[in-house]
């Protein structure tokens, strides 16, 4: 086990999580490796402190300032809180069909074919989003409207509220004129032709703008599985890079660095039986550090971003380095992956991530660095899932 | 919880005296400053009685209500960002109303310096890495709560929190002084 790979385990060790054999994989290097003993033990030691931490007392009296502020509110039932959000959706609902409805009944008489039956089929979202009767649209979800027949109506259903705008007038009342008794239309009516397509008339959706919407945990992109590379960075390494497979890419060191100082590792392939060398390590020359890369491409990649992830030293420098080095030769040997897949360029995406990464930690800003690391596994992730489509 | 969501304000006191000092807790350690905490913690509580109508049921109370309280230290922390830097950071030492009690004096001393010490080294961290943290090693939630909590997914979760417990590890050997040389491979 390499001491990168101890390190992102650390926690599990810690919490307990690890299976067995793992763990006593991990106890193993523990024991071994006098580093990582003595970081897992100041590890252990500041959680430990961390644990003890008695947290500030609030003032007395906290909760009655909270129910005082809430004197007054209304019970938090769904109902009261529909009608308080909805009013002035509601409002501008009612405005529109106001609308539609009076222009059958306008006293200016129109043109045949009558605009029975034919008003809303088209309807332009403040996105500017044209849609026919029967769609559904999402606008920025805030708004879930479906355009069916019927009465305008707004409901609220779940964390949507849905808007039912009515595409097609019902049967034209009597005229005012007529007499209550007149005969009506025998009934049951013939079913009626289908309707020809209606000339496109726009109805502009007020938008609402939820700011409840807020208090709510955001909905983001799953990240599911992604944060677990170091278990596939092998299994990558058989079904995404079939070129390479899982014979061992030259080293990039190897290709990169020509100072190969008698005594530095060897890059050679191995016979199968014999131990590998690490896939990172750490040399020394002519007074200089350099970080040495071997193995596949996937464990190479998998090995660099744990060292960024993980490494909050002056390696990051080599790393950062090295994982350019990778993506280049990754990009030469699979051009594929660098073809606009859903319209972004993930080796663009994931080159310019790498630098970010470097630069931002640099420069400290950790919060952006984490984007970073996230950005980096979701390519990660695209590129895997792309290549064992093809 | 039904009574609560039927108006019992009562019951909903009772609610809040059982998780007032979480929801601080979490918010203070977000935005770094106990004052505002307590502030934004009487928001955060007067937020969830208003929406406990979307509150689903089965799901867990105190994930969606550290979800809430998590988001209201984000849209502070994001006001903050916009506002002109006129102070600095709540340092914790001695400014609040900590009140470990009347114990042994010695005892009072250490704990204060603890907390101290760990207020200063959770404040170098990214703010999504202090809310895993404390939820995790302070709050003592399950990495399923802590997810739901977040809207991660438990890897995720998983991954980012020990990045952060091996960050805090760095920044509290700084601040108790005890740093020591880069190594490893």
């Amino acid at each position: 086990m390499e001491c990168l790979e101890a390190r992102s385990r650390f926690s599990d060790l810690f919490d307990g999580e690890l299976p067995p054999a793992e763990e006593a994989l991990l106890r193993g290097h523990l024991e071994a490796c006098a580093t990582c003993q003595r970081g897992y033990r100041e590890f252990g030691l500041a959680l430990g402190d961390l644990h003890r931490y008695e947290a500030p007392v609030l003032a007395p009296g906290f909760e009655q300032q909270v129910l005082r502020r809430l004197e007054g509110v209304p019970a938090p039932t769904r109902r009261g809180r529909l009608l308080r959000l909805a009013t002035p959706f509601l409002a501008g609902v009612a405005v529109a069909t106001i609308v539609f409805f009076a222009i059958p009944e306008s006293p200016t008489p129109r043109p045949e074919p009558s605009l029975r039956g034919r008003w809303g089929p088209v309807i332009m979202t403040p996105r500017g989003f044209l849609a026919s009767a029967g769609d559904v649209l999402d606008l920025d979800g805030c708004v879930r409207m479906e355009l069916v027949d019927g009465q305008a109506l707004a409901t609220r259903e779940g964390e949507t509220i849905v808007v039912r705008v009515k595409s097609s007038p019902p049967p034209a009342p009597p005229p005012a004129t007529k007499t209550s008794d007149e005969p009506q239309p025998p009934a049951p009516t013939p079913p009626e032709e289908p309707t020809p397509p209606a000339p496109t008339e726009v109805v502009q959706v007020p938008r609402i703008d939820e700011p409840i919407e807020d208090d709510l945990p955001r909905e983001e992109p799953s990240t599911e599985g992604v944060e677990r590379l170091a278990g596939q960075a092998l299994r990558f390494a058989v079904a995404v890079l079939p070129a390479g497979g899982t014979t061992p890419a030259p080293s990039l060191t190897a290709a990169a660095a020509p100072s190969s100082a008698p005594g530095a590792p060897t890059p050679a392939v191995r016979p199968a039986v014999a131990r590998r060398p690490p896939v990172l390590e750490l040399v020394e020359r002519d007074g200089r550090k350099e970080l040495v890369v071997r193995g596949t491409e996937a464990e190479q990649f998998e090995a660099l971003l744990a060292l960024l992830k993980n490494d909050t030293g002056a390696h990051a420098a080599l790393a950062d380095e090295q994982m350019k080095r990778l993506l280049g030769t990754i990009r030469a040997r699979h051009p594929a992956l660098a073809t606009p897949a859903g319209g972004e360029n993930l080796f663009g995406t994931v080159t310019e991530a790498a630098s970010a990464l470097f630069r931002s930690r640099a420069s400290q800003e950790a919060h952006e660095r984490e984007r970073r690391i996230e950005r980096l596994e979701e390519w990660w992730r695209r590129s895997r899932d792309a290549v064992a489509r093809r | 919880m039904l009574r609560s969501r039927g108006g019992d304000l009562d019951a909903y006191g009772q609610m809040i005296l059982r998780y007032k000092d979480r929801v601080a807790l979490l918010v203070h350690q977000m935005i770094r400053d106990r004052h505002a905490a307590e502030d934004l913690s009487q928001e955060v509580f007067v937020k969830v009685y208003r929406s406990l109508w979307r509150f689903r049921e089965g799901a867990r109370f105190s994930s969606w209500l550290y979800a809430i309280a998590l988001n209201a230290a984000k849209d502070e922390l994001k006001r903050r960002s916009r506002l002109p830097r006129t102070e600095e950071l709540d340092a914790g030492a001695g400014d609040g109303p900590h009140e470990p009690g009347l114990g042994e004096p010695t005892r009072r001393l250490e704990a204060e310096e603890l907390r101290v010490q760990i207020d200063r080294a959770l404040q170098t961290l990214p703010s999504r890495m202090r809310a895993v943290l404390v939820l995790r090693d302070l709050q003592d939630l399950s990495y399923r709560e802590i997810a739901d909590a977040t809207g991660r997914s438990v890897g995720t979760v998983k991954s980012r929190l020990n990045r952060a417990r091996l960050a805090f590890k760095e920044a509290y050997l700084r601040v108790c002084g005890r740093v020591r040389p880069e190594e490893g491979r």
